[in-house]
């Protein structure tokens, strides 16, 4: 495992949030 | 910071195992940044939100953090869910995690706080959380942590 799987929907995640009960983690940026 | 985070193998591990990761650019925002943002306003970056399955706001934060810090943190994350979600044994095990792994971190004051609030809920009895809070000003006391859980007033400690 190399990398975090981050997705890139807020939507989705909670999607797959609600599947798998975990918690989740939003991290907001700006590309630099 | 993110650069060197977000790859060690120890946060990709932990992210992996107990939580559901997403990145969201504020340059760009997809149709449901907003949504996402909650209530708050991105006006600086980074900014990290968690969140529990249903959506329910457990902490948010500004700013990278080193390896050790941000591990310690996503700790504290859990037991704050494990408290939100009625289980408060699990979370004194998360609190108590992050005071063993990471004694010197940033975290570990607020966590010796809310392990107190734990212990309480766990036990209904004050006598676990005076302990653990004289633990957290004995150990900490420059903490606003400290500040905050010196408020026991001596009546209500055993023997007084």
């Amino acid at each position: 495992m190399s990398e975090i799987a981050w997705r890139t929907s807020y939507t989705e995640t909670m999607e797959e949030a609600g599947r798998s009960r975990k918690p989740v983690l939003l991290h907001f940026y700006t590309p630099t | 910071m993110g650069a060197v985070t977000h790859p060690h193998p120890d946060v990709v591990e932990f992210v992996s195992q107990h939580f559901v990761a997403a990145k969201l650019n504020g340059k760009e925002p997809a149709p449901d940044f907003n949504q996402a943002l909650g209530r708050g306003k991105f006006f600086w970056g980074p900014l990290y939100v968690f969140l529990d399955s249903r959506g329910i706001e457990l902490r948010r934060y500004l700013g990278f953090l080193p390896p050790d810090e941000f591990l310690a943190d996503l700790r504290l994350v859990l037991g704050m869910e494990a408290l939100i979600h009625s289980k408060p044994e699990k979370a004194l095990e998360w609190f108590t995690s992050v005071t063993d792994r990471y004694p010197g971190s940033a975290a570990s004051p607020e966590a010796l706080y809310l392990a107190g609030s734990a212990a309480y809920k766990a036990s209904g009895s004050l006598n676990p959380l005076i302990e653990i809070w004289d633990r957290l000003i004995a150990e900490h006391p420059e903490s606003t942590w400290a500040k905050r859980a010196d408020v026991i007033p001596d009546d209500l400690r055993t023997g007084s």
